[in-house]
């Protein structure tokens, strides 16, 4: 939200520096924002019509709603509505920060978060390259579909087959027996509450998450592979200096949006993973503030860690951003 | 293909995702579906000539309440195990006969099934408002019914029964029990509860395989060490899970942990408030358990485990002994067992140290339940007339009609007692009482409870109720009300608390945390301010015994 916000910030201020190039174009006699609007509007009227309902779809369902964000700020109480509700200032924050939980929630959420990237960002991209290498179209499409189809189950569904797989006697414990190990209830180990986390979310996405690199890898021309190989180039290199530059925007491109989520965590997969003997890792900044939530419908309390999360997280795209435009030539903005 | 047709498809195709996409949006009004009721021309009943016309008039107020009918919303969390008979509670026989007497029609409207907090919040958010509304287990408005009347939501109900819901006044000036949880701590009366005024037995406590008992030649146990003995006697005979621990670290209703004293939670001794995480008594219940995990006589995977995969393991012989209500737990276990002839159950009593100690915890019904509190919102139109609908509930008639059903079909007089016909306790479909009941009456609900009102028991359940009502619960809590400032310190002291308190719970029982670091948690949990807690809920217990 914070993020959208910024965006439009940005956005108008560039319009605005380029409204020179109208003025010299001849058409329109107001140097003014507003002029500037409307001599392009004569020019493309049916691409802002198009624009339109778009444009409402987010002043109505994004900004407006922004102006609830206020009760990170008030003691809301449903029955007196949000203006009537009273100002307590930053009441909610000092509460959130000094609980005896906080740092080790962050630590979770942002670890998660990490080792999610770390682990899960590489693997469409690694399945979308071997994919590409596949010779036999009607083994490479079967693959394909495969592959999707977890995508599509329910997380629901997916968090019952773990909690089977992992119990004492579940699938994963017969093939670690079969290996010489020990038996154990993976979800009531903390240390391996993550492992379990992140894999099972590489397995749910992988498929999905490896279409888009599929079609940036068919943007590639193919005359630099034929010049590779007329260069003497095999596999491995061609795909170190064709491929990877080729899907390289991609990728960043990718890599930033992801950068804006990383203090978000959906709290559905953690709690119906968690378990009390696993909140050391497993507890996140969402689960702890659902949990708040059913003692007291702490609707203030929810909405001031939510606002923070945002802050965070458009701070976080911001630096990727720069960083991006500094070191390569892939940038958002 | 020809242009034409591709631009017709397009169109249609566009259509029909539109059309998809607006009934999602829709409000889930009566999303409790999932029931193959075929009950709708079966609950078509002949209108009964005994009571309509005629009123309660000897207490209450004369029937029909209207003259021209009305219609009243009710918001209702929708109970669980009538999902199979019905898919809404306006096809309940009970209800089709009272809108006949009373020419009220009452729109029901159902969160989804397990939503009910959520959707209640909703609704209260939203300020969508029904005219009725059922407070549900943990679906309560937020601060308390003191703050829901001051902010406007709940309407205060002290004029309008004193002068128009006369069964309801009587119950409250008769019995001082109903009185004391039925007013508020300001003086508000704010609800129609679910009123059980003669004493009940208690329903929930320990269950044991009879048959393997005597097959060992024991007898159920009623101590601790006697637990013991019999637990390590099912794990040589080779069961893997003797007892099912509850994936909290302790059962229902304080059984097993009453033993040493002590509560899970907050609980009273002499009106003095103590909190059990940081007693003595808890960590020797800490220390039995961990003995019992480290020897195997505990299910491994306790703290996953849900109720499914428990009632698995119960019935399929891999678990001796767990705790929990007799229609749930040992009925319907029984009905589901079909291989293992000789499978029997029995009921053992909440277990103490010493055999001549009785333990201070157990299953009680209370005179209002802590559920099923129907409010009159300020949205109601007719106030009146709804204050006069919920009180027939309270008077005979009325309570009847909601405990029994309706005459000649779920209930018949002999001797001038009722008793349930077969359609109710022998079900042509199979289906236990715990469900059918609801095609006929309210199992459930704010009316006079006749706790008479069930088919007969069975031999077991019978045991079980003599047997779980020898404890005494006479440390237990009453439901008291804290002050709105008051309630908002409360959650956020004891947020973190819980969390603690539920995790170190769980890694002593386990091990993963020795239990000689249990002096260390208590003065964490200290530092945590539980000192605080403890001193609003002794205000509150105060303020209620005051009263």
């Amino acid at each position: 939200m914070a993020f959208c916000l910024f965006l439009l910030y940005k956005f108008n201020a560039e319009a605005y520096r380029e409204r020179g190039k109208y003025m010299r174009a001849g058409h329109g006699r107001f140097t003014s924002y507003i002029g500037m609007l409307a001599v392009d509007f004569k020019r493309n009227q049916a691409i802002y019509l198009m624009a339109v309902p778009v444009l409402a779809y987010y002043i109505l369902f994004h900004y407006a709603p922004m102006y609830g964000a206020i009760i990170a700020f008030k003691d809301f109480s449903p029955g007196k509505g949000i203006i009537g509700s009273p100002w307590v200032g930053f009441k909610h924050f000092v509460d959130f920060f000094n609980n005896y939980y906080f740092w080790t929630i962050l630590r979770n959420t942002l670890l998660i978060n990490i080792y999610g990237l770390l682990w899960g960002f590489p693997a469409p991209i690694i399945f979308a390259l071997l994919l590409n290498e596949l010779r036999n179209n009607s083994f490479k499409r079967t693959v394909q579909t495969v592959t999707y189809l977890p995508h599509f189950i329910s997380i629901i569904v997916i968090c019952g087959l773990i909690r089977n797989f992992t119990g004492t006697d579940g699938l994963i414990n017969d093939i670690i027996s079969s290996f010489g190990g020990e038996r154990s209830n993976l979800l009531t180990r903390p240390e391996m509450f993550r492992t379990v986390y992140i894999s099972s979310g590489i397995w749910q996405g992988i498929g999905w998450g490896s279409i888009i690199y599929l079609a940036a890898l068919s943007c590639i021309d193919p005359a630099l592979y034929e010049a590779a190989k007329i260069d003497g180039a095999g596999r491995w290199k061609q795909m170190l200096n064709i491929t990877i530059p080729g899907i390289a925007p991609t990728i960043i491109t990718l890599l930033i949006l992801r950068m804006g989520r990383m203090l978000s965590l959906g709290f559905e997969k953690i709690i119906l993973l968690y378990n009390p003997l696993t909140y050391d890792t497993a507890d996140v900044i969402s689960s702890f503030v659902y949990r708040r939530g059913i003692i007291d419908a702490s609707f203030s309390f929810a909405s001031a860690v939510g606002l923070f999360n945002s802050v965070i997280n458009c701070c976080l795209i911001i630096a990727a951003n720069k960083l991006s435009r500094r070191f390569s030539d892939t940038y958002l903005w | 293909m020809p242009k034409k047709y591709a631009r017709i498809l397009c169109i249609v195709a566009a259509t029909v995702l539109i059309v998809i996409n607006l009934v999602g949006c829709s409000q889930p009004k009566d999303k409790s579906t999932d029931g193959t009721g075929d009950t709708s021309s079966e609950n078509n009943l002949p209108s009964t000539t005994a009571t309509a016309g005629t009123g309660d008039t000897s207490t209450g107020n004369s029937l029909p309440i209207v003259k021209e009918p009305i219609t009243l919303k009710y918001w209702v969390g929708f109970n669980g195990s009538a999902l199979k008979v019905l898919k809404n509670y306006n096809e309940c026989a009970a209800y089709q006969e009272l809108e006949k007497r009373t020419g009220i029609h009452i729109d029901f409207i159902h969160p989804p099934v397990g939503q009910e907090k959520e959707q209640y919040q909703l609704m209260i958010a939203s300020n969508d408002l029904t005219d009725i509304i059922e407070e549900y287990w943990n679906a309560t408005y937020p601060g308390g019914p003191d703050k829901a009347i001051s902010d406007g939501i709940y309407l205060k109900l002290n004029d309008y029964i004193d002068k128009y819901a006369p069964n309801y006044k009587k119950l409250i000036a008769a019995n001082k029990g109903v009185a004391k949880q039925t007013i508020t701590d300001a003086g508000n009366m704010w609800f129609f509860g679910a009123v059980t005024v003669d004493k009940t037995a208690s329903w929930s406590g320990p269950v044991f395989r009879k048959d393997w008992l005597d097959e060992l030649g024991l007898q159920a146990p009623t101590t601790i060490s006697e637990w013991y003995t019999v637990l390590k006697a099912f794990k040589q005979k080779g069961v893997e899970a003797p007892y099912l621990l509850d994936s909290r670290g302790y059962p229902d209703y304080g059984s097993v942990i009453g033993a040493y004293g002590v509560g899970a939670w907050f609980y009273q001794v002499d009106n003095k408030v103590k909190y059990g995480p940081i007693e003595q008594g808890y960590k020797d219940y800490l220390t039995e358990m961990n003995k019992w995990y480290k020897e195997g006589l505990i299910d491994k995977d306790f703290a996953t485990r849900d109720r499914k995969a428990e009632d698995a393991m119960a019935i399929s012989g891999k678990a001796g002994a767990w705790v929990g209500n007799y229609g749930q737990r040992i009925d319907t276990y029984m009905t589901a067992q079909k291989d293992d002839k000789n499978y029997a159950l029995v009921a053992a009593p909440n277990p103490s140290l010493k055999p001549e100690d009785i333990p201070h915890f157990r299953q009680q019904d209370m005179p209002v339940s802590g559920a099923y509190k129907a409010v009159i919102t300020t949205a109601c139109k007719y106030p009146v007339e709804a204050v006069k609908w919920m009180d027939y509930h309270y008077g005979e008639e009325g309570s009847r009609l909601f405990n029994w059903g309706v005459e000649d079909l779920s209930y018949k007089m002999v001797n001038g007692k009722p008793e349930f016909t077969e359609a109710v306790t022998k079900d042509p479909g199979g289906l236990p009482y715990d469900i059918i009941n609801w095609k006929y009456k309210v199992h459930n609900g704010p009316y006079l409870v006749d706790p008479t009102a069930t088919p007969p028991y069975s031999k077991e359940t019978e045991i079980a109720r003599e047997v779980w009502t020898k404890a005494i619960n006479d440390y237990a809590l009453p439901s008291t009300n804290m002050l709105p400032e008051e309630s908002s310190e409360y959650s956020s002291i004891m947020s973190s608390i819980n969390t603690l308190v539920s995790q170190m719970r769980l890694k002593f029982i386990i091990g993963s945390e020795p239990l000689s670091k249990f002096d260390e948690y208590v003065n964490q949990v200290k530092k945590m301010n539980i000192e605080r807690a403890i001193q609003l809920q002794q205000a509150a217990l105060d303020r209620y015994n005051k009263k």
